[in-house]
């Protein structure tokens, strides 16, 4: 009995995490820059299809390809603000601007859709490595690395990003602009360079993390539109902006899943997942870790 | 020669914010910037800090033509400004908040660490360095408001309301740490409400109403100028 | 130059997103003075259903030609005329309607699976217009339309046959007091899967232990906790009923949390495509599927193997599934049959060409036969079959092309090989 529970739980840990990563970009760009980019789930099964083409043409380890992939992504990420800041923020006012920017982001993710299924096709694709049927066990408890080398990949960059915002000088800067664009660029922060930088690291996030994806699951080009949902609630759940309040929020989301799963039958998991992030988001307005 | 000089500005928001300002401010001046509500004063502070840009006209800063400038920019040469209500980065602790201006002119995380020890030590902050602004008390956010701006190292500092809402007490202690900075350099440009405090501490006030420069000189002269006593009282 | 870049880089986002999503498209022989049969449908060539559209879609195609060379039908060329419903059912009845009264095309084909076939199902019957089905499950139940042929291999019983099958399996085992758990994808085909489990299970005394619906992919990304849940109850017997990613990551599952049921599989989607077979590769050692076509010696329906080779040769030029064994010869069927009607009746008139096909049956590359009686639309006879893997060494294609690897263990006028008891699940 206390081995289903025990196991349950390192489950919704291992999906958790994985979870954090596919949000944590979201987080940074919706939570800090106030840039709605619906289009994130996109990014990050295109990721997922990269990582996939990277390995199955050269044999590349999928971590590995998905390393390579980060800085193609970054660029794209820091271009697309600059025009986003150019035809988008600086032309309309702050909500106008948000609401055109969903359109425009939503308009991406299908053309995302569009160029995978024209470049890839649209069957499922998945990446089998060899430590992918490891499982390893702990007494009861087995953990599988093909669950578990995402969630520490995960878990590894979600610390990462957490020292990069909190340590580094452009980390602060990034939190400063985000925070008051005007007062930073007054005492000489260039906002539109920390955003665009900001907005590359999400990119960035958004690729590593269809690596995990296509490591963990089979994918095809039209999950992304079918991701949103989750992806959105888990930013909003762990407080916008926050890597540590993201990766809470995709442990709490994990283990829910993963319990209800087990106890209370796996047609319920969405509804009680949604519940939760309903409860918490009307207790506390500002998701869990927002300060 | 002047530090700033702002030649035949003019803003237009769909009505005319500012007309045709001239203003030429010398290195070490203590000006008062006063008007009545809606005069022109933010849109001026705001067209020197380069966060709108102006109609017509130009600004200089140390022989240099800034016009065009960005904000960034202008604040790295030396242009920093206090907002009336403190805006600190609430996210990051206090001397954090002071890391951001400093790093655009020192490297080294000692070096900056140092300076903004000594920031914090002439603003009477040094024991709330590691804490978040949000514990902070209203006066000390606009304590570290100030030093934040300070830690531009700047040749001209614009001070808006930063005496607002304080005790007697509390404006003389200010003006006490205003006059350090500007014996250390520092142009300052006050807007400020409390003519008290303008009296005091300024050596030439600049009086705008309804977009135009109505007044310029030394205090004393300032308020005996019929056309101010009219901006300000009404008819 | 950043504003250069990213104006540049908006036009070709466009330029890709029009092409991509550019209506319909004929296609058919050039150049005749005759006018063309038109034929129109809507098919799933993008979204999740993409695979299984595209390959109908070449399944077509292939027929077109064969009938466009040797002089087409009534003597004028056969073209198709089609657009792509993204896999989004709701697409679909709108690009019917305007099939039937923009193009007015002669005859139409239906869009593939079960949502969508449905979705369509009223057009065709406003407009009287013949309605040959491709792969749904009982898409005729509530409509008993006259005109609908379904052309899916399952017959009246449908995925209740797949069930009956399984568990069919199961009892020749002889083993008494088995324990079942069913698991489904919670969308359509889960719940008449599941229905159909239950209903077979109460036929042959067995007991439930476990019965859930699990949410369709990727609000189910991990697999291991419901797998988990299964094994926890012990369940000799696992029957899933479940869409392609579902069965790749359930089976997966279950091999990771060491799950080893008896017999285990039954109405898993998606085992028919190359790229989930080789995905999966040794890991379906022991696992049981309902298939339509496998290279086992048992297997003589009509020339399908010749109807392989041809399709074989040009997906692997044209990217679609290589193997082909799923959808394919059903679809080019499905054409084949509706051409020969209009071919036999001479006529182009729907209720003519309808009642040809009602009382002459199906007839082509999967070989003939006749219709429900009851007149469900759907083929007299089930032609599925169960599949059980075994000997698979490696994840390459070649593995699933010969025989001896898929052997068929039920029903016993096509089986080719003796169950495996219990499954030697995953063993390589």
């Amino acid at each position: 009995m206390i081995d289903v529970i025990l196991n349950t739980i390192v489950s919704g840990i291992l999906i958790g995490g994985f979870y954090a990563a596919c949000a944590i970009g979201l987080s940074i760009s919706f939570g800090m820059l106030r840039i709605p980019n619906i289009a994130h789930p996109g990014f990050i099964i295109a990721g997922g299809f990269l990582t996939y083409y990277f390995n199955k043409t050269f044999g590349l380890d999928p971590l590995l390809a998905g390393l390579l992939i980060i800085p193609i992504f970054f660029a794209f990420g820091f271009l697309l603000y600059r025009g986003y800041n150019r035809f988008f923020e600086s032309k309309r006012d702050e909500r106008e601007g948000q609401m055109s920017a969903l359109v425009l982001f939503f308009g991406v993710l299908m053309i995302i859709e569009a160029l995978l299924s024209v470049t890839f096709g649209v069957d499922f694709r998945t990446v089998t490595t060899p430590w992918s049927s490891i499982v390893l066990h702990f007494g009861s408890v087995g953990i599988c690395l093909r669950m578990a080398v995402p969630f520490l990949c995960s878990v590894l960059m979600v610390c990462i990003l957490y020292l990069y915002f909190s340590k580094t000088y452009l980390g602060l800067v990034i939190q400063a602009v985000a925070q008051d664009s005007m007062a930073a660029t007054l005492i000489g922060s260039d906002p539109r360079f920390a955003k665009s930088i900001a907005f590359g690291i999400s990119f960035s996030t958004a690729a590593y993390a269809g690596t995990l994806f296509v490591c963990l699951v089979p994918v095809e080009p039209s999950l992304g539109m079918q991701f949103l949902g989750r992806v959105f609630s888990i930013a909003i759940l762990g407080g916008l902006g926050s890597p540590l309040g993201t990766a809470v929020a995709g442990l709490i989301v994990g283990i829910t899943e993963s319990l209800t799963t087990a106890y209370i039958g796996s047609s319920w998991t969405l509804a009680v997942s949604f519940i939760l992030l309903l409860i918490i988001i009307a207790v506390k307005p500002t998701g869990l870790f927002r300060r | 020669m002047a530090l700033l000089e702002m030649k035949k500005i003019s803003k237009s928001f769909g009505f005319p914010a500012l007309q045709n300002v001239d203003l030429s401010i010398d290195a070490g001046d203590r000006i008062g910037l006063i008007g009545p509500n809606g005069s022109g004063k933010t849109t001026l502070t705001n067209i020197i800090t380069g966060l709108i840009a102006c109609d017509d006209g130009q600004v200089i800063f140390e022989n240099r033509d800034i016009t065009k400038l960005s904000a960034h920019r202008r604040s790295r040469l030396g242009i920093a400004r206090t907002f009336q209500i403190p805006q600190p980065f609430y996210s990051l602790i206090v001397r954090q908040n002071l890391y951001i201006p400093l790093r655009c002119r020192l490297k080294s995380e000692e070096a900056m660490f140092t300076e903004a020890g000594r920031l914090l030590d002439l603003v009477g902050l040094s024991d709330k360095a590691d804490g978040l602004p949000s514990d902070l008390t209203q006066i000390e956010q606009r304590e570290l408001e100030l030093a934040r701006a300070l830690a531009l190292s700047p040749r001209l500092l614009i001070l808006d309301e930063v005496l607002a809402g304080l005790t007697s007490q509390e404006i003389d202690g200010a003006l006490e740490i205003l006059r350090v900075i500007c014996e250390s350099g520092v142009t300052v440009i006050m807007i400020e409400h409390i003519m008290k405090a303008v009296m005091g501490f300024c050596n030439k006030i600049v009086v705008l109403n309804s977009g135009m420069k109505i007044a310029e000189g030394m205090p004393e002269d300032i308020f005996r100028n019929p056309e101010v006593e009219r901006a300000y009282l009404g008819e | 130059m950043s504003m250069k870049r990213f104006g540049l880089m908006l036009i070709i986002l466009v330029v890709v997103a029009s092409f991509s999503m550019a209506g319909g498209k004929a296609e058919g022989q050039e150049g005749s003075d005759t006018e063309p049969i038109r034929i129109g449908a809507s098919l799933a060539l993008t979204g999740n259903l993409g695979s299984a559209g595209k390959s109908i879609l070449l399944a077509w195609q292939i027929c077109l030609e064969d009938w466009n060379a040797k002089g087409g039908v009534l003597g004028r060329p056969v073209e198709l005329v089609y657009y792509d419903d993204h896999s989004n059912a709701s697409e679909v009845p709108g690009l019917y309607t305007k099939l039937i009264t923009v193009d007015k095309v002669d005859f139409i084909q239906s869009p593939y699976g079960t949502p969508a076939i449905t979705a369509a199902m009223p057009i065709a019957m406003e407009h009287g217009m013949v309605y040959p089905g491709n792969a749904a499950l009982a898409a005729n139940k509530e409509f008993n339309y006259k005109y609908y042929f379904s052309f899916w291999p399952l017959g009246p019983r449908q995925v209740e046959g797949i069930a009956d099958l399984f568990f069919e399996a199961a009892m020749s085992s002889g083993e008494k007091n088995l324990t079942v758990a069913i698991l489904s994808e919670d969308n359509e085909y889960g719940a008449r899967v599941s229905e159909g489990a239950l209903e077979s299970v109460k036929k042959y005394g067995l007991k439930v232990v476990y019965n859930d619906r699990y949410p369709p992919s990727p609000a189910t990304v991990d697999f291991t906790p419901v797998v988990r849940a299964v094994q926890n109850t012990g369940a000799d017997l696992f029957f899933v009923g479940s869409f392609p990613q579902g069965t790749i990551s359930i089976i997966k599952a279950c091999k990771e949390v060491g799950y080893k049921p008896k017999l285990f599989g039954g109405a898993m989607t998606g085992v028919a495509y190359a790229a989930n077979l080789t995905e999966l590769g040794p890991l379906l050692n022991g696992v049981c599927a309902c298939c339509y076509y496998v290279p086992e010696p048992t297997i003589q329906f009509g020339n399908v193997e010749d109807f392989l080779e041809t399709y074989q040769s040009r997906a692997a030029v044209e990217g679609v599934d290589p193997l082909g064994y799923y959808n394919p010869p059903w679809a080019y069927s499905s054409m084949d049959t509706l051409l020969k009607a209009i071919e036999a009746t001479g006529s182009l008139d729907q209720t003519v060409v309808g009642d040809y096909i009602l009382a002459n049956g199906w007839d082509s590359v999967v070989g003939k036969g006749a219709w429900d009686p009851a007149g469900s639309g759907e083929i007299a006879e089930s032609r599925g079959f169960l599949v059980q893997w075994r000997g698979i060494e490696s994840n390459d294609l070649s593995e699933f092309m010969v025989p001896g690897k898929q052997v068929i263990i039920a029903p016993e006028e096509y089986q080719s090989g003796p169950m495996l008891w219990p499954s030697p699940l995953f063993e390589d």
